[in-house]
């Protein structure tokens, strides 16, 4: 573990690891067949600081004014040891409370406030709590727990709330989306019940290490969103049962990271290697270089949850390859990689290889009906 | 998406050059439509920043929200725009009782609103789900109020659900009918950078000019920044520009420095005139470039039932007024559904007799298909009650894949009232034979229409006929079962979903 852990070091050079967030978990459920992504998230690269070193885009730019108000938010749901968060609970899902005992665990009393540090700490009040022959209720802030990714510890760092009553712990997610006429986007509910969904999975690894029941963990999340067009939060429970299913076969699944960082040529570093000022000096043909030896998979859809999106496109451009369309245009051509081949295919200048022969046929006859469609007109 | 897309997509990646599609416009396009670019305040739901909008490239009108401010006067003045503007089309036509239609009355002209791509239709539809239930201030005119506004707004937005409707279009959706681009359809949603493929600058390629204006740091060719087109703002914006303004402000306000805090003020009109005005000259552009389309008849018919409905819902609101529900109830949503699932199969069927790009799209999906007439029997006949009934057959060989059952009834662009219904389908050589039976317009045995019957060796491309769809039958309000909603729930805006026809 610990050979594995100084491979994943020296690929991503002396800056300190990132852990996993909301994107990353994310890109895991909806491009697992990334290894260049895979490799770098495991080591915890900065892929932010690549892009910009690339002069490429930046996807994933945050609104200083949307964090803001999202933080905003967060606060006024936490504030006073988490009394608007125990109203929402009492009233919402009707829970007999009357207070909560609130621990924050980004307090963590020491100057070494690293995610190795804080982990353990949130590990100690997790097991104590748990372990506690009284029924405790209690509300652990900022707590920062670990899960194992590509036979790989990585830390999550979830701006969450793990709640216990009567000795079930239950996953509360503040997110600042609206939830309108009690719907809200589903492509941010299905965000922020995977991210949850892995901190279930995380929180269920750290009670079976110790010998407890896992099943201590609800599957049950509580969503906690700005109401209507007000900025009042409002509670809502979602059932987590098949995101975490889904995300448990997706992380079993997952190759592992040994054999991805095996075929890596040696000594292969995503480096910036930043000087005294943090500016990265790494020669940005070479960067680039080592990143190619990491395969990508690259999919439109990447920008919304990894860094490297224009990175991988402008290189997906380069080698002509179909993905750079789109996946609906992928999956119509199904076994065949790239632009070109198929074109080829289409004219009728190339062979179709045998898998390819029913693909073929409907691109010749979809080039015969546009050149008939160009003629007539 | 169809195979013949997917070609051209390819194509246009390896030209870099965006290629044709279809060559007709689908929508109608008024005189006078309302161009409308919303940009909403970041981390919030529905609360708009900033708008642009106007009938006139030359006068576009900008709506800022106060540094830290409510957006209420923004919306005050909102509602007189686009109120005003509505209420401009005032000139009606008689129309005479026809069949099962009784006479009425019907604008000539109706409002028709522009945004620059699909998630704006999404923000107008939330924004007019914030509004429309504002009360109007006491002593005010309920008719020039934000709660108005905002019925208008849902209306706009549950009409771009309607397939076919034209009263609130995204031009992205527009430009990528005509065009299509060698990147994704997700990168398609970027009105700058559909334009840059559609029409790049003399001596560069689609792709280049699509690539140098996505980057929201660096100027397009024209040297101007071509920011996301909204409603939301790009990030980088906000947090370089927007909110540093903003902090400044709040120091001059705090200092009590009324100087500074006009020139601030000032500095966020500016701000966001710079940052809107590139989307509204590409939104007048790409219309430019649409306009110079040739309409389909069936855009026409679909703007007069639009226009219909346009009049319609301003009676109901002098009759009655309230505010849309916020859900249906059971009876109007299926009846909804079942309008909204036909209107999208006769939307289809019609353009693809009406428009030979789409036509062709739909040989390649198998919905339709090209062929030889081989063989006519123009006497055959069918026994009737009252004697035999003249229905000629004749054979069609096609090559195209054919994915068609027995009974289904076809038609082309050569005459889309002469329906013809499949009767037989019959593998032959590297193609199939089908025996085609002229349902309408056969004339009788005694006076038969030859101008109905295709001849030996006349070329057809034939589709699903549109009337095809025909619309099931629902119980009447009063006798729909309480297990389905029953009778007892009444409101007045459910009643216009009744006497609606598809």
């Amino acid at each position: 573990m610990s050979l594995l852990n100084d491979r994943l070091d020296a690929l991503r050079g002396p800056a300190p690891a990132k852990g996993h967030d909301a994107r990353t978990l994310a890109a895991l459920t909806t491009n697992p067949g990334c290894a260049r992504r895979a490799l770098m998230d495991a080591a915890g690269v900065d892929k932010d600081a690549i892009a910009v070193h690339l002069g490429k885009p930046r996807p994933l730019a945050k609104s200083s004014i949307a964090l803001r108000n999202g933080a905003v938010f967060e606060q006024k749901v936490k504030a006073d040891g988490g009394a608007e968060l125990l109203r929402l609970l009492r009233d919402v899902l009707g829970l007999p409370l009357h207070e909560a005992a609130h621990t924050d665990l980004a307090a963590v009393g020491s100057q070494d406030a690293s995610l190795p540090v804080r982990h353990a700490y949130t590990r100690t009040a997790v097991l104590e709590a748990a372990r506690s022959p009284r029924s405790v209720r209690t509300l652990l802030d900022h707590p920062i727990l670990q899960l194992t990714v590509a036979g790989h510890p990585v830390y999550l760092e979830p701006d969450v709330v793990a709640f216990q009553v009567d000795g079930v712990f239950h996953i509360i997610e503040i997110k600042s989306f609206a939830v309108l006429d009690g719907r809200a986007d589903p492509a941010k509910v299905a965000a922020a019940v995977t991210q949850a969904a892995a901190y279930v999975i995380a929180l269920r690894e750290l009670f079976e290490s110790e010998g407890l029941d896992g099943d201590n963990v609800s599957h049950d999340i509580i969503l906690i969103t700005p109401r209507n067009f007000s900025r009042n939060p409002t509670a809502s429970i979602v059932d987590a049962r098949k995101k975490i299913a889904a995300l448990t076969r997706q992380l079993n699944r997952l190759t592992r990271i040994g054999p991805l960082l095996d075929a890596l040529p040696p000594h292969t570093t995503f480096d910036l290697a930043l000087d005294r000022g943090e500016r990265p000096t790494r020669d940005a043909k070479d960067l680039t270089a080592a990143l190619q030896t990491a395969p990508a998979r690259y999919t439109p859809t990447c920008r919304h949850f990894c860094d490297l999106a224009y990175v991988c496109r402008s290189e997906a451009r380069d080698e002509g390859l179909i993905d750079v369309l789109g996946s609906d245009i992928r999956d119509d051509l199904g076994g065949v990689d790239h632009i070109s081949t198929a074109l080829r295919l289409a004219d009728d200048t190339r062979r179709p290889a045998p898998d390819q022969v029913d693909l073929a046929a409907a691109l010749r006859h979809a080039h015969a009906v546009r050149t008939h469609l160009r003629e007539s007109a | 998406m169809s195979r013949l897309s997917t070609l051209l997509r390819l194509e246009a990646a390896e030209t870099q050059t965006a290629q044709d599609a279809s060559l007709v416009s689908h929508f109608h396009l008024t005189e006078r439509p309302l161009l409308f670019l919303p940009l909403n305040h970041s981390g919030t739901e529905a609360t708009p920043l900033a708008v642009m909008l106007g009938t006139e490239p030359a006068r576009p009108h900008l709506l800022v929200t106060p540094p830290h401010g409510r957006p209420t006067t923004l919306l005050q003045e909102l509602a007189d725009h686009v109120l005003t503007y509505i209420d401009s089309f005032r000139n009606t036509e008689r129309l005479l009782a026809k069949s099962r239609k009784p006479a009425r009355e019907r604008h000539t002209h109706a409002p028709q609103l522009l945004v620059a791509n699909r998630k704006s239709i999404t923000y107008v539809e939330r924004l007019g789900r914030a509004l429309r239930f504002t009360e109007p201030p006491e002593d005010s005119d309920p008719a020039h109020s934000v709660g108005r506004l905002g019925q208008w707004l849902t209306f706009f937005a549950d009409h771009a659900e309607h397939p076919g409707s034209a009263f609130l279009l995204a031009l992205t959706d527009l430009l990528a009918t005509r065009w299509i681009t060698g990147q994704s359809r997700l990168e398609d949603e970027h009105l700058a950078a559909l334009l840059a493929w559609i029409d790049p600058p003399p001596g560069t390629t689609g792709l280049h000019a699509a690539l140098e204006t996505e980057n929201p740091q660096l100027p397009g060719p024209d040297g101007r920044l071509h920011r996301p087109a909204g409603p939301a703002t790009d990030p980088s914006f906000d947090s370089l520009e927007l909110d540093p303004l903003l902090t400044a402000y709040d120091i001059a306000a705090a200092e009590g420095n009324t100087a500074a805090i006009a020139r601030h003020t000032d500095r966020l009109n500016d701000l966001l005139h710079t940052y809107l005005r590139p989307t509204w000259d590409d939104a007048w552009r790409a219309l430019g470039l649409l306009r110079t389309l040739p309409e389909i008849p069936d855009a026409q018919r679909r703007w007069a039932a639009d226009r219909d409905r346009f009049t319609a819902y301003r009676t109901y609101l002098t009759t009655d007024g309230r505010p849309q529900p916020i859900k249906d109830d059971a009876v109007s949503a299926a009846r909804r559904l079942a309008r909204l699932e036909l209107a999208q199969a006769a939307f289809d069927a019609h353009r693809a007799l009406e428009d030979p790009f789409f036509m062709a799209e739909r040989r390649t999906t198998g919905e339709a298909l090209a062929g030889t007439v081989t063989d006519v029997d123009a006497r055959h006949t069918i026994p009737g009650a009252r004697g035999p009934r003249l229905r000629p057959r004749l054979t069609l060989h096609t090559t195209d894949p054919v994915r068609l059952d027995l009974g289904h009834l076809l038609a082309g662009p050569h005459n889309p009232r002469v329906h013809l219904a499949v009767r037989a389908i019959t593998p032959r050589g590297q193609g199939t034979d089908l025996l085609l039976e002229v349902t309408t317009l056969t004339g009788t045995v005694n006076k038969p229409r030859s101008d109905s019957v295709p001849a030996v060796g006349d070329q057809l491309e034939l589709t699903f006929a549109p009337e095809f769809f025909s619309r099931p039958a629902f119980p009447s309000r009063e006798n729909t079962p309480w297990t389905h909603g029953g009778p007892q729930h009444n409101h007045p805006a459910a009643a216009l979903e009744e006497t609606e026809k598809p």
